[in-house]
């Protein structure tokens, strides 16, 4: 399995603003530098509350859905 | 400064503690701005952001977060990272018929399949799985769908590996060939119908005639119905005479704790 860094919901947006992210009025996340909403790998905007995970590759953000997970377990 | 280098200096000015061998980071409400956790195989380090007394406190954090992200490392929530684990245990177990599979199915089939993998374990352990099917199929369609429920009904293991190797001894065997092949078994489903909550009689009962058709025309010689829980069985139940009362068709069912599956066999005649 990848090396993973756990989080809990509650330190979520604490965690996120490390990396210059932020949640706008709607809850939809936000670069805190541009106030642009960010993307997931399917071109989705993501709410802070459906943001699990997060990864570098540029970026990605990643949904609550096995189907995502599913690309971070190994062969 | 290595990655190392800093958490121990993070660690220094809260806590006179040793670290040896492999650390992890984890993001956790706890009491403390930093905890110190030392489990079986590794030494938890766990960061409540929430306690820092200052900014300096968050910067070297800040740093420490950022080079685990430059690692490559996963930050995953606590829940989601438990069905990780989980996802990983489940395709360890279905390893087996996984290995055989790789490298012959297309990429995101076999990401299907070990998510098939993973629905079935839950469905051996009797954990939920609507709603994770439905994920799968929002993603992958009726193919994604189709893939799990043939897993799940042993198709994979019993059929399509020793259909692989029958054509595989063919001398004109080519990937192509059974690519072509495999997506009509998972598109099409021509040996098996899978009866869902949303499936109605009527549309259960055209579905299965289409298929017997179709399958006298192709020369195959079966049909597997398969429902789980009591409400599928009645349903298949409820279609099944018109079906006995065809002289051409043999209908013989295995029916144990939640689970029916009907064999129908198109007799030679009517082939």
């Amino acid at each position: 399995m990848e090396r993973v860094v756990e989080f809990d919901k509650a330190s979520k947006l604490h965690l996120f603003a490390l990396f210059g992210k932020a949640s706008d009025a709607e809850g939809y996340v936000i670069d805190s530098t541009n106030g642009e909403r960010v993307l997931t790998r399917d071109g989705e905007e993501i709410r802070l509350n459906e943001l699990v995970g997060y990864k570098k590759g540029s970026e990605i953000f990643i949904k609550n859905d096995i189907t995502s997970l599913i690309d971070y377990v190994g062969d | 400064m290595s990655l190392f280098d800093k958490i121990k200096d993070l660690l220094s000015s809260f806590q006179p503690v040793k670290i040896q061998g492999p650390v992890t980071i984890a993001f956790l409400s706890g009491n403390k701005f930093i905890d110190f956790r030392p489990e079986k195989k590794e030494q938890k380090i766990v960061i409540d952001l929430s306690r820092a007394e200052s900014q300096a406190q968050i910067d070297k954090v800040k740093e420490i977060a950022k080079d685990l992200r430059e690692d490559g490392q996963l930050f995953l929530e606590s829940e989601p990272k438990k069905t990780l684990e989980d996802i990983e245990s489940s395709v360890e177990q279905h390893r087996q018929v996984l290995s055989f599979f790789k490298g012959r199915l297309l990429p995101e089939d076999y990401k299907i399949l070990k998510l098939a993998a993973y629905l079935k374990s839950r469905f051996d352990r009797r954990l939920p799985i609507d709603e994770l099917l439905q994920q799968v199929y929002a993603r992958y369609g009726q193919r994604g769908k189709n893939i799990c429920n043939l897993y799940s009904s042993g198709y994979f293991e019993n059929s399509f590996i020793p259909f692989y190797e029958k054509m595989q001894q063919s001398s004109n065997f080519s990937f192509t060939n059974f690519q072509s092949s495999f997506d009509m078994l998972v598109t099409d489903c021509p040996f098996a119908t899978f009866v869902s909550k949303r499936t109605t009689k009527a549309e259960l009962a055209a579905e299965i005639r289409m298929k017997l058709e179709k399958n006298r025309r192709y020369g195959i010689t079966e049909l597997n119905i398969h429902g789980i829980s009591l409400e599928n069985i009645e349903k298949i139940r409820s279609v099944l005479p018109v079906f006995e009362s065809d002289p051409l068709l043999k209908i013989s069912h295995d029916e144990s704790n939640g689970f029916i599956r009907v064999h129908i066999e198109i007799l030679p005649d009517s082939v």
